[in-house]
């Protein structure tokens, strides 16, 4: 079986240091290209803020007003020159629908995503990859046709309807799972913040009840993602686990009398898994764009959402700050990917040697 | 008493009648090393498999016997399940045939664990000692490497320290030596013979090589399209082949068999003997599947001519 | 080896999964945080004898010491008093800064709905206007900011001076509506009288000082927030508040929309709950079913066909009063020359079905418009005037009279309002009839601002609801010549007098008869296609009450209770 090849050379363990120095220079560079390209392509985007912020007591002086504010008149070079100033001190422009810092504004809204994300995330890995392994190694039974009918299903599903069906029936049908209102009733306040994870922090700080409230609160909306992301890593560790199970070493272990569940959860899952963490990854991915369809159903305050909220109000700024966050994000989750990859694959991460 | 009976053994394909291999004889005594010897396509490896039980899905048992020391292995239920750890089997290409992501001590240190029932640390030690005796040097470096930093020769011993933890009664070895160098070659041979010396295992030794198959075989089975065709001692086949075949093989090359694409492929159709059309000497009878006649002592050739081209009577 | 020691773990895994689904459904919400205000005061101050000067409310409600759950229309984005922002918004600052005055409430059908009438708010000990205009205010000594601190005279002139200085403020607009375009009308008299002088007396100052926007901010805290670049502090009090009206701002969570506000210990009056929590719910179809469910108790901005099933539901009650809203589409005869015959636009005038659209669009959630004056406001004499009903003869018969050709025209909603778009849809059967082909442009808000500002649109949908129902005030706005919210870019020389005029005419008769003339002129004009004018609707829980309208129609909180 080949192995997919990822780094284009292969590394010695002093030379990983090396390689991850390289790769974080490679990633400021492509940090900056993505701020840059951000930076024009929004300008492309129709809509005037400064007019939606005059409001309806709008005049043309009222508007070119709070526009000069925001710096929307000045010219493109100045507000580029502007902007990358502000960006490497950390500062992401002003937000012009609320006036408040952008950094600031994603950065309160990052955990709620991120809980939701990793969450839904970890029930797609749970649910996918055992199924994976069982529909590969029982390739033709009822087990495995079920599981790729699952896949099927959950692919092609739409999120936001799952997401209404689930609302519909476990919130407002069977009331099981409380309403789409936020990541908390009304009226309980949030544990004190250490991670910004909910459930992380009301355990920290023995609020138990808090925390078990957020895990109410989660369920619905990670079981709508995770139901969903569960088809894509399915579908990948089945075949993965198939073309595993297919190899020579398969038939070595066999040979010399390796047990069946053992072999298949060891050898094969070990070797299999090394392509799935490259899905795991495009699927985190995607969850870290901060999910816009689901947070906008479950009223969840997270980036998403208010990427949302920027788009329709023509909020370039927030807009700007929202995309250069995923692509800094996509970009740290690339290098992750890859010190993952080269912890699962001993042929990546070590040198090989064909001397005798 | 042979360690290895296997007596008219037959393979097909599900759901197609015609068979890989067909009535296939032959037996293994604790102790000796038999060949067998063949073109690609021969059917040796799939003897082979069927022997240990690890027959390709889609490829069934259609009849026969396999014993091993009297316990009859040949159930067309498990016919892909290794039923027995007293058979163990080594690969052709031993790199390949590694687990690419677990180091070499630990995978000759399962084999332990499983067959032998050892502790984990015990496992371990006996490891590092089993890959000294398959004559690694730097058993402990080995042991910690991956199979990608490691010598196709390196590989192949560790195979062989694998295969040779479980103990078995019976080593399979299937072309074990054609991806390595020739002077590895030698040494791999050497390592086998004092296996077979020091734990009196019999060994199946599957080949197209002659000269490798005079070097390691007492005696020798010749395979052609799924059948056998002769079985001898290795000094009366070298000297004086039966068979069309086997002095087919013995004249078309010094040593080797010819590996490019056969002008004509085996006919697994074919009610006779599966070489007729190919024969020199193939007449009517050839239609007719013929039995292994015995010519000499521990000398069958499966042919209605005799090497004079009379009829055989017996 | 057999499949089954392969199941085994598999089995169990699953079965905890189902086993931890089926804890967390049958768990509990943990216990809400105290709802309950131990300190802060809902009774006013009990030395305090019933004063005769107090407003005069016909209902008042039980008080209760629970938080009252509300959902508005939109998110809220800036407390700053003298910048324009979201609906929303609105709600939050009217809770933290009392007008000086207030109506008159009368009840109807358990909803408190204000009257023209105005009267002193509990800031006020005494107001008087001298016949030349002049207003004089007293303040009431028991009234305090938020921190405790007194309301003075000179915290309301520095406010109001403040309306007119700063360069962001919008308050500049609505001023000339009552005569005044210096800050120097604001005087201070005494530590608790003040002035306001306009120019000339007229109809709309009582109601102007019924707006949130003019509610006391305490000067010494607006100095110590500004900066150079800020100098009246807007930067700080588009987040904090030190208020002087019902509530104070105890959290506003921006991340997740939420807004927890409790009673204002430092307020005169009355507070009929322990407080209001403002809860963010972007999804009109998830606010209703919220109400339902109980999870929150009022709910603002449900379109009608939302607001039609909730109807029906035992455990909500749905409040409606005819608003003078107007809802209308804009003909632009500049963008579409097409649009520039007369003839044209009174024959699609004509063409639109407007019972259909109360009807079956807006479900009879809303009154006729008529023109700009709706039938809801005063000096609507809609008959009188002529204005349009459908009539497709007489369409085809001015469009066959204008000699244009069938045509292709854009019409440009907004996806967020989901009765313009349905509207659209029976516009556009409608204008078929009569050779002329629409094509319906849905965008979103922050483009439609821009083009609609920008005058790219030749037919567009567009609402506007005039704080004080002035007749006068929502035609400067809309209809006079150059005014930049005048979208249509409609202009009549004599509608503008007849607006002068009406601005500052206070005879009643007189004002009746300038707006007949100005409907009629609308009509004639026919550069707007009125449709209808919404109502004002909540939706509550069936145990909530004191809703309240007032002139600005945005949700009051203070008399809210929950039974």
């Amino acid at each position: 079986m080949a192995a997919p090849k990822r780094a284009a050379t292969l590394l010695s363990k002093v030379g990983m240091r090396r390689y991850l120095a390289k790769r974080f220079a490679i990633s400021l560079l492509t940090v900056f290209g993505i701020v840059v390209v951000v930076f024009f392509i929004v300008r492309v985007v129709p809509g005037d803020a400064a007019s939606l912020r005059a409001g309806p007591y709008a005049t043309e002086e009222r508007i070119q007003y709070i526009a000069d504010q925001y710096g929307l008149n000045d010219p493109i070079s100045e507000q580029f020159v502007d902007y990358m100033s502000g960006f490497v001190r950390g500062d992401l422009g002003v937000s012009i629908r609320t006036n408040q810092p952008v950094l600031g504004e994603l950065l309160d809204r990052l955990p709620a995503s991120l809980e939701l994300a990793l969450y839904s995330v970890l029930l797609a890995v749970l649910i996918g990859v055992p199924l994976g392994i069982v529909a590969a190694a029982r390739q033709g039974s009822w087990l495995d046709n079920s599981a790729r009918f699952f896949a099927v299903i959950g692919s092609s599903m739409a999120l936001f309807w799952l997401g209404l069906l689930l609302i519909f029936f476990f919130a407002f049908g069977l009331g099981w799972f409380p309403g789409p209102v936020d990541r908390l009733a009304v009226g309980t306040a949030p544990p004190p913040t250490v991670t910004g994870f909910y459930t992380i922090d009301g355990v920290l700080s023995g609020q138990f009840a808090v925390a078990w409230e957020a895990v109410r609160y989660l369920a619905l909306p990670v079981f709508t993602l995770g139901f969903v992301l569960a088809a894509s890593i399915l579908k990948m560790v089945r075949v993965a686990m198939i073309e595993a199970l297919d190899s020579d070493y398969i038939r070595t272990a066999k040979a010399v009398g390796v047990p069946r569940m053992r072999m298949l959860l060891v050898d094969g899952t070990r070797n299999a898994l090394i392509p799935v963490i490259t899905t795991i990854g495009i699927v985190l991915g995607f969850m870290l764009g901060g999910n816009i369809i689901v947070e906008f159903l479950f009223s969840w305050p997270g980036v998403g959402r208010y990427a949302f909220d920027a788009i329709s109000t023509s909020d370039l700024e927030s807009l700007q700050g929202f995309v250069i966050l995923v692509g800094i994000l996509y970009v740290i989750l690339n290098i992750v990917i890859d010190v993952a990859y080269a912890l699962a694959d001993p042929r990546i991460r070590l040198g090989g040697s064909a001397s005798t | 008493m042979s360690l290895l009976e296997v007596q008219g053994l037959s393979v097909g394909v599900a759901g197609s009648p015609h068979l890989l291999l067909r009535d296939v004889n032959f037996d293994v005594k604790a102790g000796e090393v038999l060949g067998i010897v063949g073109e690609s396509g021969s059917g040796k490896t799939m003897a082979a498999l069927a022997v240990i039980g690890l027959l390709p899905n889609g490829i069934e048992l259609r009849g026969g016997s396999i014993k091993l020391e009297n316990l009859e292995l040949a159930d067309a239920d498990r016919a892909s399940e290794r039923v027995t750890a007293d058979i163990s089997m080594i690969f052709q290409q031993p790199r390949s045939a590694l687990n690419p992501t677990m180091r070499a001590g630990r995978q000759v240190a399962r084999v332990l664990e499983t067959n032998q029932d050892l502790g984990k640390k015990d496992a371990k030690a006996h490891s590092i000692e089993m890959l000294r005796r398959v004559g690694i040097s730097g058993a402990d470096r080995v042991a910690r490497a991956y199979p990608h930093q490691l010598s196709g020769g390196m590989c192949q011993r560790v195979m062989i320290a694998m295969a040779m933890a479980c103990r078995p009664r019976l080593l399979i070895a299937d072309e074990p030596t054609t991806a390595l160098d020739v002077t590895i070659q030698a040494q791999i041979f050497d390592l086998i013979r004092s296996l077979v010396a020091e734990i009196g295992c019999g060994v199946l030794f599957i080949t197209h090589d002659l000269a490798a198959v005079a070097e390691m075989c007492g005696r020798v089975v010749v395979m052609y399209g799924g059948q056998i065709m002769e079985t001898a001692g290795i000094t009366d086949l070298l000297d004086d082949p039966e068979h069309p075949y086997t002095r087919y093989l013995l004249e078309a090359t010094d040593k080797e068999v010819d590996h490019r694409v056969i002008d004509v492929g085996v006919n697994f159709a074919l009610k006779g003997c599966r070489f007729s059309h190919r024969c020199p000497h193939a007449y009517h009878a050839c239609n007719e599947f013929p039995p292994l006649f015995a010519i000499g002592d521990g000398h069958a050739s499966a042919c209605f001519l005799n090497k004079e081209g009379r009829v055989v009577t017996s | 080896m057999t499949g089954n020691r392969l199941f085994r773990p598999l089995l169990i895994a699953s079965v905890l999964l189902a086993l931890a689904l089926v804890a967390a459904a049958c768990g509990e919400d943990a216990e809400p945080a105290d709802t309950t205000q131990a300190t802060d005061t809902t009774a006013p101050p009990a030395t305090d004898a019933p004063d005769p000067d107090a407003p005069a409310t016909t209902e008042v409600p039980a008080p209760t010491s629970e938080k009252i759950i509300v959902s508005l229309s939109t998110d809220i984005n800036i407390l700053e008093q003298h910048l324009f922002r979201s609906t929303g918004s609105y709600a939050v600052t009217r809770a933290l800064y009392q007008p000086f005055l207030d109506q008159v409430y009368v009840d109807e059908g358990g909803a408190r709905l204000g009257t023209s009438e105005v009267v002193p708010s509990p800031l006020l000990d005494s107001y008087e206007v001298a016949d030349d205009g002049t207003a004089t205010f007293t303040l009431n000594p028991d009234a305090k900011f938020a921190s405790g601190d007194s309301i003075t005279a000179a915290d309301a002139v520095y406010m109001l001076r403040r309306s007119i200085e700063a360069p962001g403020s919008y308050i500049p607009l609505l001023l000339p509506f009552i005569a005044i375009d210096s800050p120097d009308a604001f005087t201070v008299v005494d530590e608790l009288t003040f002035t306001i002088t306009p120019n000339q007396p007229t109809a709309l100052f009582g109601r102007f000082m019924t707006f949130q926007v003019f509610g006391p901010l305490q000067e010494s805290l607006a100095n110590e927030q500004a900066t150079e670049e800020d100098p009246f502090a807007f930067d700080y009090f588009t987040t904090n508040a030190n208020a002087s009206g019902p509530y104070t701002l105890t959290s506003w969570d921006q991340a997740r929309g939420e807004v927890i506000l409790d009673p204002n210990p430092g307020w005169p009056g009355q507070v009929a709950n322990g407080g209001i929590i403002v809860r963010n719910i972007p999804d009109a179809e998830q606010r209703a079913l919220l109400l339902q469910n109980g999870d929150i108790d009022v709910a603002v901005g449900l379109p009608p066909r939302l607001v039609s099933e909730l109807a029906d539901d035992p455990n909500i009650n749905v409040y409606t009063a005819p608003s003078t809203r107007v809802n209308y589409i804009g003909m632009n005869a500049t963008t579409d020359p097409n649009l520039s015959n007369k003839l044209v636009r009174q024959a699609i005038s004509y063409a639109v079905p407007y019972q259909a659209l109360l009807d079956n669009v807006m479900f009879g959630f809303a009154s006729t418009a008529g023109t700009l004056i709706t039938s809801p406001m005063e000096t609507y004499q809609g008959d009188a005037a002529g204005i349009y009903t459908t009539d497709l003869a007489k369409a085809q018969a001015l469009m066959d009279e204008s000699g244009v050709a069938p045509f292709e025209v854009e019409l440009a909603v907004q996806n967020a309002r989901s009765q313009d778009q349905e509207a659209a849809v029976f516009i556009q059967d409608a204008l078929r009839e009569i050779g002329i082909t629409v094509n319906i442009n849905v965008l979103p808000q922050g483009e439609y601002s821009e083009k609609l500002n920008g005058r790219e649109f030749a037919m567009f949908f567009t609402e506007w609801f005039s704080w004080g129902d002035d007749p006068f005030y929502q035609m400067t706005f809309l209809a006079k010549c150059g005014a930049f919210t005048n979208f249509a870019d409609g202009c009549n020389e004599r509608l503008d007098e007849i607006i002068a005029e009406g601005t500052f005419e206070t005879d009643q008769q007189r004002r009746n008869e300038l707006g007949l003339e100005a409907q009629q002129l609308m009509v004639e004009d026919a550069n707007r296609i009125y449709l209808w004018s919404e109502d004002w609707i909540l939706a509550t829980g069936a145990n909530i009450t004191g809703v309240t309208k007032d002139f600005t129609e945005v949700p009051r909180f203070e008399n809210l209770s929950k039974n």
